[in-house]
């Protein structure tokens, strides 16, 4: 069995408090879209913030499925939004880049 | 074996007293105590979330301190120009009322959420535009004579300093004026050596460091009231970045293109890697010191959703240190 690297958690970010200085300077936070959080796996400091923060623990195949709607939403927004006449650049400098396909490591 | 001066490049200075403004890792004799002392910087600064703004915003301004900070203007998740405006206390965030002219990539400056100044700025357009606030309403005052988007301003309300940026009908996009402000008029001074729009920049009117920019570049300068002096480039690329700093030798950068959660500090001699924040963010707003900063807003993946996080970096203050030799 693969050893994971990472453990993925769902939790809204309320502002002040939510992750603190120790926390931000020793766990090593990846967020992504749709309040998905990435945070070492086997980590006691992961895991007690994944508890304070009442995270929901999602697998890779969950988490994957909600950043890639997350990503097509935002890429149908992109798309669906046009100006007539203007250039692909005019566009990307007007929108940035078109949202890019996002995959999760374990 | 090495000395010292093989080194360092200068021998070590016999002094009296601490010297007043010591560079990290400087090493100094006190001939009183009879004792040799260095500076130390610890490094363990960190990121904390803070107080989240009522409306997500990127591409926007701000003026103040970490714990009494404006943002202004900006942009909204549909890339929509903003005229919003919100205070930080330390805790939380309020809504203020509206500038005059909705905008983005614009210079933000002050002192406090009670006295800050909005430089320049457009997307899409370029203004000339320059308003000021009293903690209550925003006033338009006289306007930069160019106008641009992109632009770095930094100081206070009364004497700041203005760089970079894009206007029209130039041959470059990027620019390299430069204009000081005395509290009722801009007036252009000695340029930037390097180009740059989307550069940010802090400190204050006579003392100042820029880096990074569009076209994408490490390079920084340092800015002493009257020149802009080519110093070293920091790790990494910085555009449409945040930052914080007092001085040209007390500054702190983070976030950019693309989704950058990388820090570093200038300490008027080398960049230092510190540590990250804690999600990557371009287009965000930097105010504050090198010790105690807030970044306000900017997006992350998957791109055109203006967040409303912000994060608040704070590091132990430098301190001198006696060396013990064996």
């Amino acid at each position: 069995m693969a050893h994971k690297t990472y453990q993925y958690c769902v939790a809204e970010n309320w502002g002040k408090g939510f992750i603190n200085s120790f926390e931000s300077a020793t766990i090593g936070f990846r967020s992504f879209p749709g309040n998905l959080w990435r945070v070492p796996a086997h980590n006691k400091d992961a895991n007690l913030w994944i508890n304070k923060v009442l995270g929901t623990p999602k697998t890779l195949a969950e988490a994957q499925a909600i950043v890639d709607a997350e990503v097509s939403t935002s890429q149908t927004t992109w798309d669906n939004d046009n100006v007539e006449g203007e250039t692909s650049e005019q566009k990307i400098e007007r929108l940035g880049a078109r949202p890019a396909d996002i995959t999760l490591e374990e | 074996m090495s000395t010292y001066k093989e080194i360092n490049g200068t021998a070590i200075e016999a002094l009296s007293a601490d010297p007043p403004n010591p560079q990290d890792g400087q090493v100094w004799y006190r001939t009183d105590l009879g004792t040799f002392k260095t500076q130390k910087q610890d490094a363990g600064g960190a990121w904390a979330t803070g107080g989240t703004l009522n409306t997500g915003k990127m591409s926007g301004a701000g003026g103040g301190t970490q714990t009494s900070t404006l943002a202004f203007a900006g942009k909204n998740s549909g890339f929509g120009d903003l005229n919003s405006v919100e205070s930080y206390n330390g805790s939380s965030w309020t809504t203020e009322n509206n500038m005059n002219t909705q905008r983005s990539y614009m210079g933000g400056l002050g002192a406090d959420n009670t006295a800050v100044l909005a430089v320049s700025g457009g997307d899409p357009g370029y203004y000339a535009n320059v308003e000021s606030y009293n903690g209550t309403n925003w006033t338009e005052v006289n306007d930069v004579n160019t106008a641009r988007a992109g632009v770095t301003a930094t100081g206070i309300q009364t004497s700041a300093v203005a760089a970079g940026g894009a206007f029209p009908g130039s041959p470059s996009d990027a620019r390299v004026n430069t204009e000081t402000w005395n509290g009722t008029n801009w007036t252009e001074v000695n340029d930037l050596n390097t180009g740059r729009r989307d550069l940010t920049g802090s400190g204050t009117s006579t003392s100042a460091v820029v880096v990074g920019g569009n076209p994408p570049t490490a390079a920084a300068e340092s800015w002493n009231g009257t020149n802009w002096t080519t110093i070293s480039n920091a790790n990494a690329s910085k555009e449409k970045s945040g930052s914080a700093g007092s001085s040209n030798t007390s500054f702190l950068v983070f976030g950019g293109s693309p989704y950058v959660a990388a820090t570093e500090s200038w300490n008027g001699s080398a960049w230092t890697e510190l540590n990250d924040l804690s999600v990557g963010v371009q287009t965000n707003t930097g105010t504050g010191t090198q010790g105690s900063a807030i970044s306000v807003g900017g997006y992350s993946p998957p791109g055109n959703i203006a967040t409303t996080a912000t994060e608040e970096w704070n590091a132990p203050a430098a301190v001198i240190e006696t060396i013990t030799l064996e």
